[in-house]
């Protein structure tokens, strides 16, 4: 205490300019507004450079939690643009998102697939269909409480529902291998002239798949005279060797189009 | 003692009024405004007690700047200006020390040892009232120059004032 107040008393001279000096710029930041707004430039810009540092360092932090929201955000998107397609699209409204993450897949065998990390648990069912951010990926085959499998697009058994964008002919996409980026559609009569780039879509038929989900885009086509169709080479816009983000669309209507496609073709066959 | 008490009574007083009366209210020229109550801080005696200047030095800013409605910015001039007055008087301290009580004035301390003693006094009190005016690093070649012609201005008017109160040798006014 003694030190203190002898330190105190030696320096008594300066502390007393600081002390004064600090009630004259009170005064000076306190009364002119010049010096004021002047002040207040100052510590935005330097608060500004502070939080710009803190953001550039901890940004990678929620990195993954931020991806979880915007998948969801993206989910929430897809669905409202799914059920905004025109009515005469064969769509049906009902289709419910569920955003997901591929934990697991492969491409360079003949039956490829690819696990996904949610299960029934968050809604997912066998034979929904699977999307990712660039186009249709594949149709869920099982499901396990918080995991289900999907079997893609490039699988020898995947028979998917398709017609061209622009003229809405339609067919059927089969798998024959080899390359996981070219898939071939088949069922299109020869006198379709297919320009390489058209843009090949789902056609929704089955209840599976929402209409119009982007499949990929018409390389060549090579027609056969003996049948009278065409088969299409087209290149996949799902890049199946780097699949993360993937939403599985559910829709809510399939037992009704189920019952009532069983129904006609019990009608058919009588 | 009593009599010195008078005497920076009314050079305080004498000062402030004649910068608010008649200097502030002379246009010189945007970069030349002289202010002549440092001359308060200049004419102390050099063995008045610093603390006691420096609360004087504060004292003498805040009156002028209530009169100016520039609250702060020649409190903290004049605050630093008696905080630099023992260290500069240290500076200049003649080989064999000042004798007791001695005022600082071109009769006891001769030209040189006087113009360069305010010179030093008034220059440290310009730029930091300038600085603190202009408050920003841009322009600062403008406050230097500013800096520059005002101490020149306030300066001559200080030596003006010690000629007049040279003849009156022994008055109580030095």
């Amino acid at each position: 205490m003694q030190n203190l107040l002898l330190f105190f008393w030696r320096n008594h001279f300066t502390l007393l300019f600081v002390g004064l000096e600090v009630i004259a710029f009170s005064l000076l930041i306190s009364t002119n507004s010049f010096h004021q707004t002047k002040v207040h430039q100052w510590s935005i810009a330097m608060a500004g450079q502070l939080y710009d540092i803190q953001f550039a360092c901890t940004q990678y932090l929620g990195l993954s939690s931020e991806n979880e929201e915007l998948r969801l955000t993206n989910a929430g998107l897809l669905e409202s643009k799914i059920q905004n397609q025109p009515k005469n699209q064969s769509t049906h409204s009902g289709f419910q998102v569920i955003p997901t993450v591929a934990i697991n897949s492969t491409y360079h065998f003949d039956n490829n697939y690819i696990i996904i990390n949610t299960g029934s648990a968050d809604g997912v069912e066998p034979a929904t269909a699977v999307v990712g951010p660039k186009g249709a990926v594949g149709i869920v085959h099982s499901v396990s409480s918080n995991f289900a499998s999907i079997i893609p697009l490039i699988h020898s058994n995947s028979d998917i529902s398709a017609r061209l964008k622009s003229n809405s002919y339609f067919g059927q996409c089969t798998w024959r291998g080899f390359n996981e980026s070219i898939i071939t559609l088949e069922n299109i009569p020869n006198h379709v002239e297919i320009k390489s780039g058209d843009t090949v879509v789902t056609r929704g038929s089955g209840g599976v798949f929402p209409s119009g989900i982007i499949i990929g885009f018409a390389l060549e086509s090579e027609k056969n005279e003996s049948s009278g169709f065409q088969e299409i080479s087209v290149e996949l816009a799902t890049d199946f060797k780097n699949v993360h983000s993937l939403y599985v669309i559910k829709n809510q209507l399939k037992p009704e189009l189920d019952s009532i496609i069983t129904q006609t073709q019990e009608w058919i066959g009588k | 003692m009593d009599r010195q008490i008078i005497t920076i009574s009314f050079r305080f007083i004498g000062l402030v009024l004649l910068q608010l009366f008649i200097l502030n209210n002379i246009q010189f020229s945007s970069i030349l405004n002289p202010f002549l109550y440092v001359y308060f801080l200049i004419a102390l005696p050099v063995d008045f007690r610093p603390s006691l200047a420096l609360l004087l030095g504060f004292l003498l800013g805040l009156t002028i700047d209530i009169f100016c409605q520039t609250l702060g910015i020649h409190t903290i001039a004049a605050t630093f200006a008696a905080f630099c007055r023992p260290y500069i008087l240290l500076y200049m301290a003649p080989r064999d020390g000042y004798e007791f009580s001695r005022i600082p004035s071109v009769r006891q301390m001769g030209w040189l040892w006087f113009t360069t003693y305010s010179g030093l006094l008034i220059l440290m009190h310009h730029l930091t009232l300038f600085l603190v005016e202009m408050f920003r690093m841009s322009g600062l070649m403008n406050t230097i120059g500013k800096t520059f012609g005002s101490t020149l201005l306030t300066l001559i008017l200080v030596l003006i004032t010690q000629l007049i109160f040279i003849k009156r040798s022994g008055s109580t006014y030095e």
